[in-house]
């Protein structure tokens, strides 16, 4: 069976060739860290991933976590990997030294995940919940409140959560009717329901922290009312003893894919005695919680990438052994048969994966590289990164996540009808992998955000700064001779994108909001195609100039291969925008104007 | 407790081998790592260290590139090394290699303990810790799959074949071979990795601790062997080939 999961020349590629870690790390709050040690570090995610996380990917999937009545028992490695996430410094590995963590630029720092990812998608989500939670906490919370969860959060013992859904409230979070009344002492009583919370409750862990969005009583109604509260399982009491915090679990859902991770539903005070503590100020909950909802959106693309990876690994370890048929032109029925990878048709589904998987990881690096410099960086530099970062961070969730569907349904086409039985993992990343269009934030919910708010907020700057990018990227593209006409198909690109908005804008400021939003995710399949072509032409530019300078010389199967998976992105892909502007550009209001009714027959 | 470890960085074996010259491996394809059964002794000798004190030394031959697996030591918890970076010592057999390692554990001064591991992974010798035992004068043991210390005594478990253990008492200082399995080696913390990259390490030659040996063997080249045995799948339902296999068995195999 296949072992590899992802490629570790394609991660050292990225990060030093492309985007050139060590540029980070001459800032002062990067600078304890060198290449040395983030290769280390690479290596010593490899090795967990191999060792730790794969060998448990089938069973985990087979034998699901089982609800009792009481409690939600998971498989027992998440014990061993959460206190190794936690002695290993996993879980803080974005929080500065002075909170005991690592100070890890993001750039690097998440490619570790990106690595458990590929390897157990279930079994890596735990502490990346973990370290989600603790960073609010640590953002937002008094010293007090960090003081008491944080390092047990960090250490792996507890597991952190967010816990916004409930049942009339999933997209719609200003339907969220959890309240939380003041008490005496400063805390808050919460009463209330949510649903779908990952790890809500297990047996691996001896805590589990929720931080959850609720409404304190008498706030005003919709999203401005929404605060955040720190609700443990267990509460710590006076004498610093461990005591139930009156929150049950009242079941877990029995889902389709990554099945090593439960959802469980929840019940807040249904004793009346569960005491929340408030996390920053009232009624801000919504953008604190944003805080980790956009850094939990950039990891939903970086494991919906590395799901994609692990398939087209296993995809190709198929192809190259298959026999199968004879080249189309042989006529000869003696003749042996060909391994399946020699077929157009399969190194097409093969190259259609890379074009893909490199292309959504190169996008998502450019975000972590963002989020880095709008830390080291002030004032008019930290605004530039802040807004590009906002205005991709829904694109490197849903491209991955929808396409990245896409490449595993191939990878799955390419071993035939091995392909849809559990002899192979592939229809488990099949099933894994289909979740994140769905969880924090659906693709509907991510292109209403895109095209409603990002694409226009600051008048525009936001966009205009994403223009700017794109364009330095093809002006450097063009001083190459072999790439100045993709430098050219990118322009014309980026020429239908900004006739496209336009003209969505127009219709925005006639009042038409409903036909300026309702194709909102054909505009995101659409701003996605060009974004991953803009970071595929930064990555075709570098390859030639190391191919120029003959440094690429051992390199020649890494860069051919690339390059390959670059014109194959501007050749099939890309001009894929072409019908979705045409599409775009129809403002007949076809599926505005549709009564529900009709959909019956 | 002092105690060295000897650390080899080798091939990953999983990378593609191509020999050039049938004189050596072609590097550029390659990936290098710690030699896995190293990383037990590593470990056995940073279990010994946090329950009696005392220090963990990493002792390494080999060229710069075996530097990041001497700190993947480090940020493991070892305290600091030497690395014998010297193309005499590269070029010569397990014995120059043995003289070299052990005359750079003498120059310490006081060890009590050296570890290595079972074997190397690329050539599989076993010989290199048991020459360097011999050269100190000191005991060994090979296979060892627990360890125990008592001030100056040692009592250690050795596995024999069928799963089988002896149990030896011995001396220090001596000379340990640590098979894999003995523990479950930790990986390398963060924090450690952060740590590794302060951690001293002293880059030597041989002449440096007056080593000099000359090799015992002479190495010839180094081949692919091509496989004489060939599979054979015996087709047909399960009556006729029963019978072809008895068939060749008795005439072709000359077994039955
Ligand atoms: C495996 C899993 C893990 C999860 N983990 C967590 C967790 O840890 N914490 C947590 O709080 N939640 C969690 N969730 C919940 C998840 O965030 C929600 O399922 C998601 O936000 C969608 O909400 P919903 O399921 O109610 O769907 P709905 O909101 O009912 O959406 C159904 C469909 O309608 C569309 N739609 C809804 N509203 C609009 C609109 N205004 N305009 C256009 N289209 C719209 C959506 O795009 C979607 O296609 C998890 C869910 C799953 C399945």
């Amino acid at each position: 069976m296949e072992t590899q999961f992802i490629s570790e020349r394609n991660l050292k590629f990225m990060l030093y060739e492309v985007f050139d870690a060590e540029s980070l790390l001459r800032y002062p709050y990067f600078s304890e860290h060198s290449r040395e040690t983030i290769d280390m570090m690479l290596e010593t995610a490899m090795k967990i991933g191999k060792e730790r996380l794969r060998p448990h990917y089938e069973e985990m999937d087979r034998n699901p976590p089982r609800y009792d009545g009481k409690t939600v028992k998971v498989h027992p490695m998440v014990r061993s990997f959460m206190k190794e996430s936690g002695d290993g410094g996993w879980i803080s590995i974005f929080a500065p030294f002075e909170q005991g963590g690592q100070q890890m630029p993001l750039l690097a720092g998440f490619l570790p995940t990106f690595i458990f990812n590929a390897a157990n998608y279930s079994a890596s989500v735990y502490p990346g919940l973990s370290t989600g939670a603790a960073h609010l906490i640590s953002s937002f919370g008094t010293e007090e409140l960090r003081k008491a969860y944080i390092p047990k959060l960090y250490s792996g013992e507890w597991q952190g959560t967010m816990a916004l859904t409930e049942p009339q409230a999933g997209s719609s979070l200003a339907d969220i009717t959890t309240t939380a009344t003041p008490t005496d002492d400063g805390s808050y009583l919460i009463r209330g329901q949510k649903i779908f919370i990952s790890a809500g409750d297990h047996d691996c862990a001896e805590n589990v922290i929720h931080l959850l969005l609720g409404r304190i009583q008498g706030a005003p109604a919709g999203l401005k009312g929404l605060s955040l509260f720190l609700v443990p399982k267990n509460r710590i009491d006076g004498g610093g003893k461990l005591v139930a915090n009156d929150v049950t679990t009242a079941g877990i859902y029995h889902k389709m894919g990554y099945r090593g991770a439960p959802i469980t539903q929840l019940a807040f005070g249904d004793g009346d005695d569960c005491r929340g503590f408030l996390v920053g100020e009232p009624n801000r909950g919504l953008s604190y919680m944003l805080q980790m909802m956009n850094e939990a959106r950039l990891s939903v693309g970086f494991a919906a990438t590395a799901i994609a990876s692990a398939a087209y690994y296993s995809a190709l370890g198929y192809a190259d052994e298959r026999p199968q048929g004879r080249p189309i032109t042989s006529k000869d029925p003696q003749s042996p048969q060909i391994p399946i990878i020699q077929h157009a048709d399969v190194k097409r589904m093969l190259l259609f994966q890379r074009a893909v998987i490199e292309g959504s990881l190169s996008l998502l690096m450019q975000c972590t590289k963002y989020a880095d410099l709008e830390i080291v960086c002030t004032g008019v530099e930290k605004e530039k990164y802040k807004l590009l970062l906002d205005l991709l961070t829904p694109v490197a969730k849903t491209y991955p996540s929808e396409t990245g569907i896409l490449s595993v349904s191939q990878a799955l086409q390419c071993l035939g009808g091995y392909g849809y039985c559990d002899d192979f993992p592939v229809e488990q990343y099949y099933r894994d992998m289909r979740i994140h269009p769905i969880h924090e934030g659906t693709t509907g919910i991510q292109s209403l955000t895109l095209l409603g708010r990002n694409v226009t907020m600051k008048n525009g700057k936001a966009f205009q700064l994403f223009l700017a990018e794109a364009e330095t990227a093809m002006e450097d593209a063009e001083t190459i001779p072999e790439l100045a006409s993709f430098a050219g198909e990118l322009r014309r690109a980026v020429e239908t994108l900004k006739t496209v908005t336009n003209s969505l804008i127009g219709l925005a400021i006639k009042g038409n909001i409903d036909l300026f939003l309702a194709d909102a995710t054909l505009y995101m399949e659409m701003f996605g195609i060009l974004a991953v072509a803009w970071q595929w032409l930064l990555q075709a530019t570098v390859i030639s100039k190391a191919l120029a300078k003959g440094t690429a010389g051992v390199d020649s199967t890494f860069y051919g291969g690339k390059m390959y998976a670059f014109r194959y992105f501007f050749g099939y892909e890309l001009p894929r925008i072409e019908g979705l502007a045409r599409r775009l550009m129809n403002a007949d209001g076809l599926t505005v104007e549709m009564p529900g009714e009709l959909f019956r027959d | 407790m002092k105690i060295v470890v000897c650390l080899k960085q080798v091939p990953d074996m999983e990378s593609k081998f191509k020999i050039i010259d049938e004189k050596k491996i072609d590097e550029s394809q390659i990936a290098f790592k710690i030699n896995d059964f190293d990383n037990y002794a590593v470990e056995a000798a940073l279990q010994l260290k946090e329950k009696l004190g005392g220090e963990v030394v990493i002792v390494s031959a080999g060229p710069a590139r075996a530097q990041k697996d001497v700190r993947q030591a480090f940020a493991m918890g070892a305290d600091w090394g030497i690395q014998i970076d010297d193309p005499a010592v590269e070029a010569g057999d397990n014995y120059v290699i043995a003289e070299a390692l052990q005359k750079a554990i003498a120059s310490i001064g006081d060890v009590e303990l050296v570890l290595t591991g079972v074997q190397a992974e690329d050539d599989q010798a076993s010989v290199t810790g048991v020459m360097m035992a011999h050269l100190m004068d000191a005991p060994h043991v090979t296979n060892v799959v627990k360890l125990e210390v008592n001030g100056k005594d040692l009592t250690v478990n050795r596995e024999l074949a069928g799963g089988k253990n002896e149990v030896i008492n011995l001396s220090i200082p001596a000379v340990l071979a640590i098979q894999s399995g003995i523990n479950e080696p930790r990986y390398p913390t963060l924090p450690g990795i952060m740590k590794a990259k302060k951690k001293r390490l002293d880059v030597k030659k041989a002449a440096d601790f007056g080593a000099s040996a000359a090799a015992k063997t002479e190495f010839i080249k180094m081949f692919i062997p091509v496989s004489e045995h060939k599979a054979e799948i015996i087709q047909g339902d399960p009556k006729t080939a029963a019978a072809t296999l008895v068939n060749k068995l008795k005439n072709e195999a000359k077994v039955l």
